[in-house]
């Protein structure tokens, strides 16, 4: 992977962050020039950037404002896989009326392609879809495609990566090495969401610690 | 035509998988001019198997539309808007926290509440159940509900009360406005709610598994309840791993059906204490961070004062927000404040020995 940001919600009463960690302060009504920063310059394409956070940090909101960023500022297509149910068309529109009005509304939700995918296969099978219709060029959409987000990757990694058998791993790497290769070949900013996990050594071995 | 593709990112089976890459079978390409037969011959697998991993791999070159469950194509945010405002959200009869919600608890998304013991989860699901059945001339769903009970704690009789208070409600709207009574009776409602009770967790596993069958006998559901999602994954388990597992798959299987079916899902979730070095310790939901991300909203129910709050935590178009509300004979009900009223002699109808205190 290329980046990675985490996330914090900032809550008025939750105690304060872990200091070594990233905070990140979420407003929408401000423009992300903080987190350009952060991310010296802002996402990259050829890249797959990783957003981890908690629940409620803001993932998916950070997710939906970038797609309206890239349709107006950028002039470009977006691609949002959705693997849990998070994508709201109603907030999008939320967001892009109240930065852009309601002229360019139509413009960027028609701007914006959904895909659902609920399990890995699925996701590699969409990603597969995506790649054929950039090569055969016969999608008029899919040629100005430039950000690509999955929100959330863990979601459909979780259900197979640890016990006995060692397959979720590679299907994890596989998933990984594919999201990076539609990075690279076709100029893309890949944009991953997941969640945060602690891992422990013990007895037993690495754990996962959700 | 499709581009090459590898063969093991395809649902096939481990040991399947391994046989076709000793044989030298590795990519979509490998296989395409292949029959059954001359595969079971090269690789050794069994013939019927043989076909069935031809079928998979070469009809996804066929548009993939062969396939029942081949994921669904791309729709442009525009349609996917047109959709979201077509389906109707499920209302609770708390206009407070339908107004938190959007509507009320909407249909494709799962929705979750957090409560300790007490405050109030079972009677919210209860709620629902009988909610999603209000005909559609009031703005109901007109549909029905399966009800799967974990703990044990759904009563019958509480399920009527609750019917009774609703169906007096509707028959009450039909009168003001003209429309024929009763359309729903307390007999419609109980026989609307198709009730589980699952005793372990392979049990709730083997329900969720079977849903799709149940739901597509039973078109009319829109709604399935599970109360509490929480309770056999937290006793005597001791492979977290495996539990989380367990958990993000069951998370999956019922996005997928909420969206398949225009489903509702609602679950509840029991709270554990957390504790962090140099903090205090403070309640959180139970089941760990990787179950907090599997639902689409998550609403938090807690006790302040002496009133029951309902926190909504987790939504992908609605902000933060906390309502009051309260439990009454007729199920779930705003708290009506009045200056003059100091004592809701309507409310809590709990004792008092049950109220506390959430830090």
């Amino acid at each position: 992977m290329g980046q990675s940001i985490v996330l914090h919600p900032w809550r008025g009463d939750s105690p304060t962050p872990h200091s070594n960690d990233h905070f990140l302060s979420f407003l929408k009504s401000t423009p992300k020039e903080g987190l350009n920063e952060l991310l010296d310059g802002g996402l990259y394409t050829s890249e797959v950037t990783e957003i981890a956070g908690e629940i409620s940090s803001g993932k998916t909101q950070f997710c939906l404002s970038l797609c309206v960023s890239v349709v107006m500022k950028a002039r470009q297509n977006v691609v949002f896989i959705d693997t849990c149910g998070g994508f709201s068309a109603d907030r999008l529109t939320e967001i892009a009326e109240s930065l852009y009005g309601e002229e360019n509304l139509e413009h960027i939700l028609q701007s914006v392609k959904v895909i659902e995918a609920f399990d890995i296969f699925h996701l590699m099978t969409a990603l597969q879809t995506i790649k054929d219709k950039m090569v055969k060029k016969v999608d008029p959409f899919y040629d100005t495609l430039k950000l690509l987000v999955v929100d959330s990757i863990t979601a459909v990694i979780y259900p197979s990566l640890g016990g006995q058998q060692m397959d979720g791993h590679g299907l994890m790497v596989q998933l990984s090495l594919k999201l990076r290769h539609l990075a690279a070949d076709f100029s893309l900013c890949v944009l991953a969401t997941g969640g945060k996990t602690k891992i422990g050594i013990t007895e037993k071995g690495i754990e996962d610690w959700t | 035509m499709q581009s090459q593709r590898e063969l093991c990112s395809f649902p096939i089976a481990p040991s399947h998988k391994s046989k076709l890459t000793s044989a030298g079978f590795l990519i979509t390409e490998d296989l395409k001019h292949l029959k059954p037969s001359e595969l079971s011959k090269e690789t050794g697998i069994g013939l019927e198997e043989c076909l069935e991993i031809l079928k998979l791999v070469c009809s996804e070159s066929v548009d993939g539309s062969k396939r029942n469950e081949a994921p669904k194509p791309a729709v442009s945010a525009l349609e996917r808007l047109k959709e979201e405002q077509s389906l109707p959200p499920i209302i609770t009869f708390s206009e407070g926290l339908d107004n938190m919600l959007g509507g009320g608890v909407p249909l494709c998304k799962i929705t979750e509440f957090c409560g300790a013991p007490g405050v109030g989860k079972t009677q919210m699901c209860m709620q629902i159940a009988v909610d999603v059945q209000i005909p559609s001339q009031f703005g109901g769903l007109q549909g029905e509900a399966v009800y799967i009970d974990t703990e044990g704690s759904f009563i019958v009789e509480r399920l009527v009360d609750i019917a009774k208070a609703t169906v007096d409600h509707c028959n009450e709207m039909a009168r003001l406005e003209g429309f024929k009574e009763g359309e729903i009776t307390v007999e419609s409602v109980l026989s609307g709610v198709h009730f589980y009770r699952c005793h372990d967790y392979v049990e709730l596993l083997a329900t969720v598994h079977l849903l799709p069958e149940f739901i597509k006998k039973h078109p009319k559901i829109k709604v399935v309840l599970v109360d509490s999602v929480a309770f056999h994954f937290r006793h005597d388990f001791d492979d977290l791993s495996l539990r989380t597992r367990l958990l993000t798959t069951m998370a999956q299987s019922f996005i997928k059906r909420a969206t398949e079916f225009k489903i509702a899902i609602v679950l509840t979730n029991q709270m554990t204490t957390k504790f962090s070095p140099g903090e205090d310790s403070r309640l959180v939901p139970a089941l760990g961070e990787s179950w907090g991300h599997a639902s689409t909203i998550r609403v938090i129910l807690y006790w302040e004062g002496q009133k029951r709050w309902a926190w909504l935590y987790k939504s992908p178009s609605k902000k933060e927000s906390r309502v009051p509300y309260q439990i009454t004979m007729g199920g779930v009900r705003d708290i009506v404040t009045s200056p003059a009223d100091n004592s809701n002699d309507q409310s809590d109808d709990e004792p008092s020995s049950k109220r506390q205190k959430v830090s």
